[in-house]
Formats: structure tokens, sequence, C-alpha cells
């Protein structure tokens, strides 16, 4: 009996589930842009669908009134409008840590959940670019923001963080779209040779470059990856620490907080995770063949990593309510009285429960096996970290030095309808990736299993080692 | 695979020279240093409190090591675990029998112990009334050694027991029993570090906070063991058991991990200097314009040459990690920069002119002395590598 258990414990989780074969893995994975969806797409895109028009409508009337529309005042400027730029693009991070640090930290796991996850980058960061744009009023002059020598020599500010911002947001996205178009090179020249009909077969064509998998092609392939896997590391941590900076840098109190970078990236890639596990759980039961690809071992390292990531950002938390206390400044211990006791005490204290007490569950195996529960853990810890960042944006600007100054904060209809609508397009966007590329990288996926199982025809079941050989990479420098 | 001999301990005799000296060392700088507390009783106090904060800190950086390793399990902290969990326990009984002179300066070195600097300052009343106060500074300390104490405990048990495992299956059990208390241990470990260092060091300059200061130093804390570990280890490299152990692949992960964690504390240092900077509040500049004037200013920029630009193009270069000799600089320049950089934060705090006095160096070195005497005295108590230890025996003897 203890021995079946100790044997139990020590075995080590696979990779993958079932049989596989190189064959496999491109026909499972491959043929899904092929075949009849599930109806399960159908609503799915509809509903995302619906929402994209509903923030068509509500950007259109934003651009034909103007601003005010939103629920922005004196002395909340920033509002829906930043909270959903900081939400949003702590999103994408997830996408960023799994394709490029998890790669060079050769951990095997992020091989099946990579193309996913960057694709949510992108259109996370899609979606919080929006936001900026709009909230300047004036989107149609957006390109003022950029260094453009003009007739009006007129600069922008480079010691404000806000251009700092266009900066590191327009690099993080070309960066990442590069990332996730070069991964897909070889899939789609897979999918190429695949495809049934004509058009299929040209468009892929066209998008795979002429790849034919010859050593070269891998070789120079294999060297560009490992290029902007080391591009994209630091703009993980810079992206959301300039983002947080727009905070910082101010003398605002409950922005003015040294320890604001590293929490925020915390936070940022906390959120990612969540938002992954929020759309990896229910696409296995859409596409149930996912699952001998994205087994239990990936949504518990995922799960892992988002209780590691909450762990920061309650410690965050904990050290903004004791500095606030111990700095024995009047502004900053109002600051947290406030937060914690004033109007918007409900939200704090959510804030609280959502990203402090609700992620300390996945410190139990059970929890973390569970997927309903899991599912649960993700949406709450989504809302959590939205709720973070009105905590922050709202709370620290409605009451700042004088109380003649002082005002309250409230959304209208146009703020949800826009932020809705983001949800809606960000849906659509994820269910027409899964309808047109392949969902997981299947070279990467065949190339783990080569160096997992291959040699010598191990029975396909467990590792023979703890890890495999780094993949691609060799760790880097 | 492995041809490597891992329980062949000649290593040992070396070992046993080098604490011979470190007790020398030890003593004879306590004596000098003590010589200090009839003639200059301040100076002497202040000397010894940076000593102990860096010392202690090493301790602190070992046990947040050991615990890492145990948690993420990688193949990298297998030769380096037993030198962690040796360095984390010089923090009980030795460390807290060495806070006995703190408690005895605690007038020269804190200057919230004064009842004139309460009266006479509203902000240090209000933090002496409810934080920086001797009972609650106590109870704090001892909370602190025994939730490191505790955990150094369970560590060390644990991988004591995998060393008498019977058979490979109850070793992998251990070893996978030992990650709950240490991923549990971690979230704890780094509060107590956090207030530990607001406790030793923020304190000093008694108006000035910032949030980011528990991550700045548990990862310089950190960085200290690294930079240690892979020294000494790198150091007995032709010596068994580490002979033919500490191949390329070994090399490659620690240089990389001694560059991250180099990345990652000047990421959270710059990122406290710009904010503060740009916020140009006086409540918050102080700790820097101390930093920046009366030749500390110099000291500064040593900081940010040698605790990123030089280590930064040295450790992310491949060919250090090829050759053992650059990537033993690059532990020795760290080492350095790391007793640079704590100096840099506490000696200002007592000295607005910048000042090395005898007794910085005589506490420095003795209590090193005796740090080191502690450290190899437990290291020598077990094995010298885990024993059991799968991901060990899998090494490739790639040399």
């Amino acid at each position: 009996m203890q021995e079946a258990i100790r044997a139990r414990v020590v075995q080590e989780p696979p990779l993958f589930e079932g049989e596989q074969t190189y064959e496999r893995i491109t026909a499972q994975i491959g043929d899904i842009p092929f075949e009849k969806h599930p109806i399960g797409w159908t609503v799915m895109f509809g509903l995302g669908f619906v929402g994209t028009t509903l923030l068509i409508f509500a950007l259109v009337v934003l651009v034909a009134i103007g601003t005010g529309i939103w629920g922005i005042n004196q002395p909340v400027a920033w509002g829906f409008a930043i909270i959903n730029f900081v939400w949003w693009i702590g999103i994408g991070h997830a996408g960023t840590l799994i394709s490029a640090i998890l790669l060079l930290m050769r951990q095997a796991w992020r091989m099946s959940i990579n193309r996913f996850a960057e694709a949510m980058t992108i259109f996370a960061v899609m979606c919080a670019g929006l936001f900026p744009l709009f909230h300047t009023g004036r989107p149609w002059v957006a390109y003022w923001l950029f260094p453009l020598p003009n007739w009006l020599a007129m600069w922008p500010q480079f010691r404000s963080p806000l251009e700092w911002d266009v900066f590191a947001v327009s690099t993080y996205f070309t960066v990442s779209v590069l990332f996730w178009y070069m991964g897909l090179i070889p899939d789609l020249a897979a999918v190429r040779d695949r495809a049934k009909s004509h058009l299929a077969k040209v468009i892929s064509g066209i998008l795979s470059w002429g790849w034919r998998n010859s050593a070269i092609h891998w070789m120079r392939y294999e060297s560009a990856y490992l290029l902007l896997a080391g591009l994209s590391t630091p703009l993980v941590l810079s992206v959301h620490s300039v983002v947080s900076l727009d905070f910082a840098i101010s003398i605002v109190p409950g922005w003015h907080v040294t320890i604001f970078p590293p929490y925020f990236v915390a936070g940022a890639i906390y959120s990612g995770f969540a938002m992954v596990l929020t759309l990896v759980i229910p696409f296995r039961i859409l596409y149930p063949k996912l699952r001998e690809y994205i087994t239990m071992h990936h949504i518990d390292m995922m799960a892992k990593v988002m209780l590691a990531t909450g762990l920061i950002v309650f410690y965050g938390y904990m050290m903004e309510a004791f500095f606030g206390f111990y700095s024995a400044a009047i502004f900053e211990k109002y600051l947290m009285t406030n937060r914690m006791f004033g109007p918007y005490w409900p939200v704090y204290w959510s804030l609280i429960f959502c990203n402090g007490l609700v992620p300390q569950s996945l410190w139990f195996p059970k929890v973390r096996h569970n997927l309903w529960l899991l599912f649960i853990i993700s949406l709450i810890v989504n809302v959590g970290m939205w709720l973070e960042r009105f905590v922050i944006v709202v709370t620290s600007l409605h009451r700042d030095f004088t109380p003649s100054a002082w005002g309250m904060y409230g959304p209208t209809f146009w703020d949800w309808a826009t932020y809705i609508g983001t949800l809606g397009f960000f849906v659509m966007m994820m269910f027409l990736f899964a309808r047109f590329v392949p969902m997981l990288a299947m070279a990467e996926l065949k190339d783990l299993w080569y160096r997992l199982y291959g040699h010598g025809g191990e029975h396909n079941g467990h590792p023979k080692t703890e890890a495999p050989a780094p993949t691609r990479t060799g760790g880097g420098a | 695979m492995s041809t490597v001999n891992l329980s062949a301990e000649q290593v040992r005799s070396t070992i046993e020279r080098a604490r011979g000296t470190a007790l020398t060392l030890g003593i004879v700088g306590l004596i000098v240093w003590a010589t200090g507390l009839f003639t200059h009783r301040d100076l002497a106090f202040q000397g010894y409190h940076f000593a102990y904060v860096f010392w202690a800190g090493l301790g602190i950086g070992c046990l947040g090591m050991a615990l890492l390793v145990h948690v993420v399990r990688g193949k990298w902290g297998q030769p380096l675990v037993r030198i962690f969990e040796a360095g984390a326990q010089t923090l009980v009984p030795f460390m807290i029998i060495f806070f006995v002179p703190i408690l005895l300066g605690m007038h020269s070195i804190f200057e919230w112990s004064h009842p004139e600097a309460v009266r006479n300052d509203p902000i240090i009343a209000f933090k002496a009334k409810y934080y920086l106060n001797l009972p609650f500074f106590l109870v704090r300390m001892a909370l602190y050694f025994a939730l490191w104490g505790y955990l150094t405990y369970l560590m060390v048990r644990s991988s004591s027991q995998q060393d008498a495992a019977q058979d490979p299956i109850e070793a992998e059990f251990i070893s996978r029993q030992r990650m709950t208390p240490a991923a549990l241990g971690i979230p704890f470990y780094v509060l107590a570090v956090t207030f530990f260092s607001v406790d030793m060091s923020m304190s000093l300059q008694p108006h000035w906070f910032s949030t980011m200061y528990g991550f700045i130093f548990a990862t310089g804390f950190g960085l200290t063991a690294m930079a240690l570990a892979t020294l000494l280890v790198l150091l007995w490299r032709e010596v068994p058991p580490y002979k033919g152990l500490v191949h390329f692949e070994f090399r490659r992960d620690w240089g990389n991990l001694l560059f991250t964690m180099t990345v990652f504390w000047s990421y959270v240092s710059f990122s406290q200097l710009l904010i503060i900077y740009s916020g140009n509040l006086p409540e918050e500049t102080s700790f820097y314009l101390r930093r920046n004037m009366g030749g500390w200013h110099p000291v500064s920029w040593l900081i940010v040459i040698f605790h990123f630009f030089v280590p930064f193009f040295l450790l992310l270069a491949p060919r250090t990690k090829r050759i053992p000799r650059q990537l033993i600089l690059g532990a020795v320049i760290l080492l350095a920069i790391r007793v640079i950089e704590m100096f840099w934060e506490i000696k200002p705090a007592f000295s607005e002119v910048f000042s090395i006095s005898l007794y910085d160096v005589a506490a420095f070195v003795g209590l090193g002395g005796l740090w080191f005497w502690a450290m190899f005295s437990n290291l020598l108590k077990r094995p010298l590598l885990p024993q059991n230890e799968p991901r060990l025996q899998e090494v490739p003897h790639a040399h």
C-alpha cells in the first residue's frame, strides 16, 4: 500500500495523452481548420460578433459626441479607459512569458499552449490599444504621439511615461506578431500540404513563404526564433513596468509607489495566466482532441504560475498597506484609510477577496485538478485584476490633497458598452483564430515528442528523464 | 552514464583548512573590533551593524536559495544545495548569538531609540509608538529567526532523510514531499526578509520609506548566496566530489541564474530610483541625496557599473560560462560589489561624509571569519552532495 502510494506520487505527469505519432499530431491539430466546427463555435463566435458591433457602435457615438459620454470627470479623468487599457495589456503578458521566458528556461510544458497564448496576447493588445487612443478624444491625430518631424515643430514630451507607453506598446505588439507568425510558418506549410481546396492551398502557401522543411530552413528558423525570444524577454518586464510608471512617476498618493513596476508585471502575468485558463478549459471541451496535448499537467503548471504571481501581487497589497501606515505621512495614511473604509470600500475588499484569498485555494492539488473550480477561479482572478486597476485609478484620483477638489466617479452606459465591446471583439478574434489557424504549435509538439519518446521506440507513457533535453534553443547563452 | 565519483570527498581537507583560517581571522577581527568599544563606541557599533546585516543577509540568502532549489527541484541546484543549507544553518543559533552586540549598541545605531528624537519629531514619534520601539523590535526579530530556523530545520531534516533513503522511489518521494513546506515557506520567508530589511536598514533613516525595499534586499541576499556557492564549487572543481561534476551545463545554468538575479536586482533598484527621482518629494529623496553627496557619489557610480553593467555583459557572454576562471571572476565581482552595496545602504545613514573606519573592516572580517567557520562546520557534518539524488547521477560526463 505504502509502496503503491509512493509510486503514484513519484510518477511524472505526461505531456501527451494517448499514443502519438508525427502523423497523428499533424492530423489532429492541422485538420481542425478543415473540419466542421462544433455548434459551440458558432454560438461563441456569434456572441463575439454581437460584442464587436456594440464596440463599433460605442466608438462611433464616442467620436460623434465626445468623451463626455463617458463617466470621466475632474478629478477622475482616467476612469474606465485606463483601467481597461491596463487590464488588457496585462492579459497579453502571459503569452509573451510562455513563448519567450519559458522557452529560454527550457520548460517543456510551454510547447502546447504557446501558440494559443500568443494569439491571445495579440488580440488583447489590440483591445488595449483602443482605449488610450479614444481616450485622447481625437483619435484622428494619434500620429502626433510619434516623434514625426513636422512643420509645427511640435514634439511629444519625451519625459512622460505616457509617451514611453507609445513606444513600449507598439514595440510589444510588433514583436508579438512577429513571434507568433514566425512560429506559424512551418505549421502553415503543413496546412498547405494537407489542404483540399485550392484557395486554402494558395493562401497557406503564400503565408508559409515556400517552406520546404529543409535543414537550412530549420537552422535559420531556429536562430531567428531564439533571437525573437531574447528580444521578447525584456519586453515582458519593460511593457508593464512602463505602464506602471504612468502612475508611479506622478506624486499622487497611491500612484507614487516604488514597488509598482515588479508588482504590475506580476499582476500582468497573473491575469494573463487566468485568461489562458479561462480560454483553454472551454476550448478543451469544444475540441476534445486538444486534451491529448493540453493535459492536466499543463493546466496544473499554469495554476501554479498563477499562484506564484498571485502571491507577489498580494505581497504588493500588503506593502502598500504597511508603508501607508509606516510612512506616517498624512496623505499616504489617508489614502489607505480611504481605500479600505471610504466610499469605494466594497471594491477594495472584493479585490482582496479575489486576488488575495481565492487564489490560495490553488495550493491544493485537488483544486488544481478540478477543471470547473479552476475555471471559476480564473474568472474570479480576471475580475480581481480588473478591480485592482479600478482601485488604483479611481480611489487614488477621487480624493487627493485638497478636499475641495474631491469627487466621485461612476461609469456610464457607454463605458460599459466599450468595455463589453472589447470583450466581444477578443472572443470573436480568438474563435476566428481557432477556425483558420492550427491552434497548437504542431512542429514544436512533434519535436518535443521526438525528444521525449522518439529514441529507440520508448513506450509512449512517461518520459525517461525528468525533463526533456532543450528543445530548439539550447537555453540561450 | 556517469563516471563521476560522488562519494569520494577529498575536498574535506581543503574545507577543514579553510575553516581553521576563517576561525583565526574571525577571532583576530573581533578582538580588533572590540578595542573600538572603549575608544569609539558609536563607530564600532555602527561598523558591527553593517557587518551583521551583510553576514546575516548571506545566511538568509542561503536559506532562500535552498528553498528555491527544493521547490523547483532543478538539476542546477543539486551541487550547490548543501552549501545553501549549511549557510542557512548559520542563522540559528550563530546569528542569534551575534545579535547581542546590536542590542547593546541600539543607541549608537538607531536614531529612533533616542527619547529626544521621539520627543522632537512627530514622524519618529508616530513610528516609535506603533512600530519602531524596542519591545516590538525584539518580538519581530524573534519571529524572523524562529521562522528561518524552522524552515532550515525542515529542509535539512528532509534532505538528510533522503541521504538515508533505502531505494530510489523512497528518495524521490522524500524529495517531492519537501516541495510543500519549501513552497509554503517562501511567501513567509519573503515577508520576513522584507520586514528585516525595514527594521535593520530602512529604519536607520527613520523618515524615509520605499515599498520596493524588500524586493531589493531579498534579491540582493539571494544573489550574494548564489555568487558565493558558485564561487566555492568552481574553486573546488578539480577535487572530488566536485571533480568532473562541474561541467558546462551546470556552469551555464549558474551563470544564467546569476545574470538573471543581477538584472532583476538592477531593475528593482533602478525602478526605485526613477520613481523617487521623478516624484522629487523631500521625504523620499533624502535617501539618494545622502548617497550622492559628501564623497558617496563615486560609490553610487561604482554600484551602477559593477552591480549592473560589468556583470551584465560578462555573464551574458557564452564564453564566460565556458571558461571556469571567467565565471569565477564574475562571482568574485558580484560578491565584492554586494559588500560595497550593503555598505552603501547602511553607512551613509551614520555618516554624511564618505568614510570607512577600522571598525567597519574589523567587524566585517571578524564576523565573516566566524560565519565561514560556522558554515564550513555545518557543511562538513553531512555528505557534500545530496545522496540518492537522481538529478546528480544522470550528469553526462562531458567535461
